[in-house]
């Protein structure tokens, strides 16, 4: 991390905090969408990027948790007329169970078996819920106590899981398991000769990232007042973190804000051409790949300061 | 031949070779001798083009072979038999050595020849043709990595640790060949041997690598004499 | 009379179940060695310690050629193969060596994963935009007319595709047993310091398996175009069915991968017929997932 004075971070983050909570009373509708929309990208993506960056673990169907997140709030909401907020909470649980089941059979594998099973894993989802007609099948639901819930009131929701997430990714930074993380992501082999038992330290963090995609994942439906198995299943949200972690800069915190607000800008600005953003997007990621492997946050840091973002 | 000019070689912050030099003249048999993580196979490797020197060159029939590729540096007639043999094991034994002639043209031109010559140097291996390598017993493998080394028809070839793994009798029957390869067909050798005793009865010079360092170089007759020699290998090692 | 009216017409639906599964499973080893070709350039990538996730994309691009060469100018799909295919090969070639090596060679082979997963979004994004998100089909009225064997009836299509695949397991058969790229692609895997010390280039390695890669996945694509039907989103089913195949067989042998096409296509569609066809895709993830979780060096190999 940068090494900033500790009260200028303090004095930055208090401003932050303070546009983040005033925003909603000051702005329009649509903007507040959108920046609920950019608040709830950072959360899935900083778990997407610290996986990948920090720990190598490339999930690809990360839409798995997104889907089972919105499923779980809208079915205890809407069927089982649970009250949202102990929706959400389970939906969350749901995502690390899920994340349990996926990262303790698949991790002891090979790199790319693992990220091959995600995507298997999200594609079964995707044709369970689409033929599951208790669920809505192929029309999906509607979740009718999005209408009666203010746009802010969600806004705050994403704000809030947005904190959660940099918070978690800042603790485990400073906790023995962070200490793990890094001895692995310097060598893998050279930290579990020392005693570090990667395959648990994956899996914690994997089902860590299991419980806040899904939870991002049901703030989403609320949005949207509707769940859909391909807009919760569906590819697009595992390209979505790819991109955002990808151009943002894989492995820091930063990173991904700034590929969030990228990703969510592109889309706007190019709404009326949905293809292109779309092809543009995949082109933006492949560049700056092969260009600036630390995406657009590690550019900036390389000019500030030397830094090796870990991409094995 | 092979000339390697003071060459210093790092993994990373960790150096194993200091100033090494070596040369091997032309149909000389040349042996290196060493102990275990002497930097024996750190040298190979880097004449092979698998590390490169921090500083110092080497040279191959006056090319240099600092920036060239693996695949570049065998094309120019070096072949190697691996330390642990190197072979494939589930592709056959003929298939191994025609693999052995895949780097030059003219070894491809002549392969039907190479492959008879090696199977009159190795009977065995003919019998053996369509074995799968990984069940040929030791002695067996090791004649087929010398074979496929063989079928590149190269200018220089390179032994690393051959005797490692074999029974006693096999290691001296083994070198008895490399000997009749010499003798017979005029070929230089570089020799890296742990067996000390074996490696000089058949070596025309030498070099002892310690820690990274050449210690001692000399004729095979003046360093069997080397009381240093003696002492250090002869009575611990083998 | 009535009961014997009735076990006549019992006996009959018997027959006529049976018969129907004996075709459906003819059919189903027809498709099944057409599948494993799919996985051929699968297994070579992992082999080489690579996945390509744009794998099944390549297929359904190679499909859109071919339906937009019968659009524009009516060829049939067969013969647009004598286009698509080197078309397809310079393409994979071009990206192999632009954009593919340069992560790979450096061992990066997390970051090749990344280039392909975007590289196949852009490929379905930019068919989207040309070809819309509708399903097209590139069947041609003599491929649905069927062979007839008694009382069998076996599709045109399905027999075209069966032994194309044959015929470029064939050729693959003796490129990787009589050719020297061949046998370098093979030695690779086994022991890659050997092969380079026997001045095997691995750029030139994954060249040849990228290409190879290609022209399957065309030969794949096309069709299964014209035996189904396709859309830009069908990339990802054609990356995981044969995923499923290459894990059943496991990697290394080319007969294993034809057999655990054969298996998969049965099992595919048997549980169509019995299950329905939109458990078919779910059926096979689910097992390629038990699969993955039991025997991952697939179920012909003994345990090293």
């Amino acid at each position: 991390m940068l090494h900033i004075n500790r009260l200028r971070l303090c004095l930055a983050l208090s401003i932050t905090l303070l546009i983040l909570g005033f925003f909603p009373l000051y702005s329009g509708l649509f903007l507040t969408m959108a920046v609920t929309m950019i608040l709830i990208y950072i959360a899935a993506a900083e778990m997407w990027s610290f996986l990948a960056g920090h720990l190598g673990v490339i999930s690809l169907g990360q839409q798995t948790f997104i889907g089972l997140g919105m499923y779980t709030t809208a079915i205890l909401n809407e069927i089982y007329k649970w009250p949202l907020l102990a929706s959400i909470i389970f939906s969350g649980f749901t995502g690390a169970i899920a994340a349990a089941f996926i990262s303790l059979s698949f991790l002891r594998l090979r790199g790319f078996y693992f990220s091959l099973a995600t995507i298997l894993a999200a594609e079964i989802l995707l044709n369970f819920f689409r033929n599951w007609t208790f669920a809505g099948a192929a029309t999906g639901m509607r979740l009718s106590v999005g209408y009666e819930i203010p746009i802010s009131i969600i806004y705050y929701g994403a704000c809030i899981l947005s904190i959660m997430s940099i918070l978690t990714i800042y603790c485990i930074h400073k906790s023995k398991l962070g200490f793990a993380i890094r001895a692995i992501g310097c060598d893998e082999e050279a930290a579990s000769e020392i005693g570090v038992n990667t395959f648990i330290c994956k899996a914690c963090c994997f089902i860590i990232s299991g419980f806040i995609t899904a939870l991002a994942g049901s703030i989403f439906t609320v949005q949207t007042m509707f769940v859909h198995p391909q807009s919760g299943f569906g590819f697009e949200w595992g390209i979505a973190l790819v991109f955002i972690s990808v151009v943002g800069g894989l492995g820091s915190i930063m990173g991904p804000i700034i590929g969030s607000v990228i990703y969510v800008g592109l889309r706007s600005i190019l709404s009326g051409y949905v293809g292109l953003s779309l092809l543009l997007q995949g082109a933006l990621c492949i560049t700056i790949l092969t260009i600036a492997p630390q995406g657009v946050w590690g550019t900036i840091l390389k000019h500030a300061k030397s830094r090796k973002i870990p991409f094995k | 031949m092979l000339e390697v000019d003071q060459i210093n070689v790092a993994y990373g912050d960790l150096q194993i070779l200091f100033d090494v030099s070596i040369n091997v003249r032309r149909r000389e048999l040349v042996t290196l001798l060493g102990p275990n993580g002497a930097g024996k196979t750190t040298l190979i490797k880097t004449i092979m083009g698998l590390l490169r020197p921090k500083s110092g060159s080497i040279f191959f029939l006056g090319e240099k072979l600092d920036n060239l590729s693996t695949a570049e540096i065998v094309k120019l007639g070096i072949a190697i038999v691996p330390e642990g043999r190197g072979l494939f094991p589930l592709m056959t034994v003929k298939e191994n050595l025609l693999m052995g002639a895949y780097a030059s043209r003219e070894a491809r031109a002549k392969i039907r020849d190479s492959l008879d010559n090696v199977y009159n140097l190795f009977p065995r291996l003919k019998e053996r043709e369509n074995q799968l390598a990984g069940t040929l017993s030791g002695g067996e493998q090791q004649m087929l990595a010398i074979g496929r080394a063989l079928m590149s028809r190269p200018k220089l070839l390179i032994l690393d640790e051959p005797s490692l793994g074999l029974a006693p009798k096999l290691v001296v029957s083994m070198l008895a060949t490399v000997e009749k390869i010499k003798r017979d067909s005029g070929l230089t050798i570089l020799l890296v041997e742990q067996n000390v005793r074996a490696a000089l009865q058949i070596a025309d010079r030498g070099y002892v690598i310690e820690n990274g360092r050449i210690v001692l170089e000399g004729t095979a007759e003046d360093m069997l004499k080397e009381e240093y020699v003696k002492k250090a290998y002869m009575g611990g090692l083998k | 009379m009535a009961l014997n009216e009735k076990t006549l017409t019992d006996r009959e639906k018997l027959t006529m179940d049976w018969l129907i599964i004996l075709s459906l499973s003819l059919r189903a080893l027809l498709f099944g060695g057409f599948l494993g070709l799919a996985a051929c350039g699968l297994s070579l990538g992992f082999q080489l310690g690579f996945i390509n996730a744009a794998h099944g994309d390549m297929a359904v691009l190679s499909a859109y050629m071919s339906w937009a060469l019968l659009a524009m100018f009516g060829i049939d799909p067969f013969i647009s193969l004598i286009l698509v295919l080197p078309i397809m090969f310079l393409i994979g070639l071009v990206i192999q060596k632009f954009l593919l090596n340069r992560f790979l060679l450096k061992g990066e082979v997390d970051a090749a994963l990344i280039v392909t997963f975007a590289l196949g979004m852009t490929i379905r994004n930019l068919l989207q935009i040309l070809f819309s998100a509708d399903m097209r089909s590139l069947a041609q009225p003599y491929m649905i007319k069927g062979l007839h064997i008694g009382f069998l009836v076996i599709p045109f299509s399905y027999l075209i595709d069966f032994i194309s695949a044959l015929t470029m397991f064939i050729i693959l058969h003796f490129f990787f047993t009589k050719t020297f790229a061949g046998r370098a692609l093979r030695a690779v895997p086994q022991n890659w310091e050997a092969a380079m010390m026997l001045g095997i280039k691995p750029e030139i390695s994954y060249l040849y398996a990228m290409g190879i890669m290609a022209l399957t996945q065309a030969i794949f694509g096309v069709l299964m175009g014209l035996t189904y039907t396709f859309n830009p989103n069908s990339g990802p089913t054609y990356l995981l069915l044969p995923f499923g195949v290459v894990m059943l067989a496991g990697l290394g042998s080319l007969k294993k991968t034809f057999i655990g096409g054969l298996i998969m296509g049965e099992i595919l569609i048997l549980c169509g017929y019995f299950i329905g066809s939109q458990y078919q895709l779910i059926t096979l993830y689910i097992i390629t997932l038990i699969i993955i979780l039991f025997k991952p060096e697939g179920l012909f190999t003994r345990r090293s």
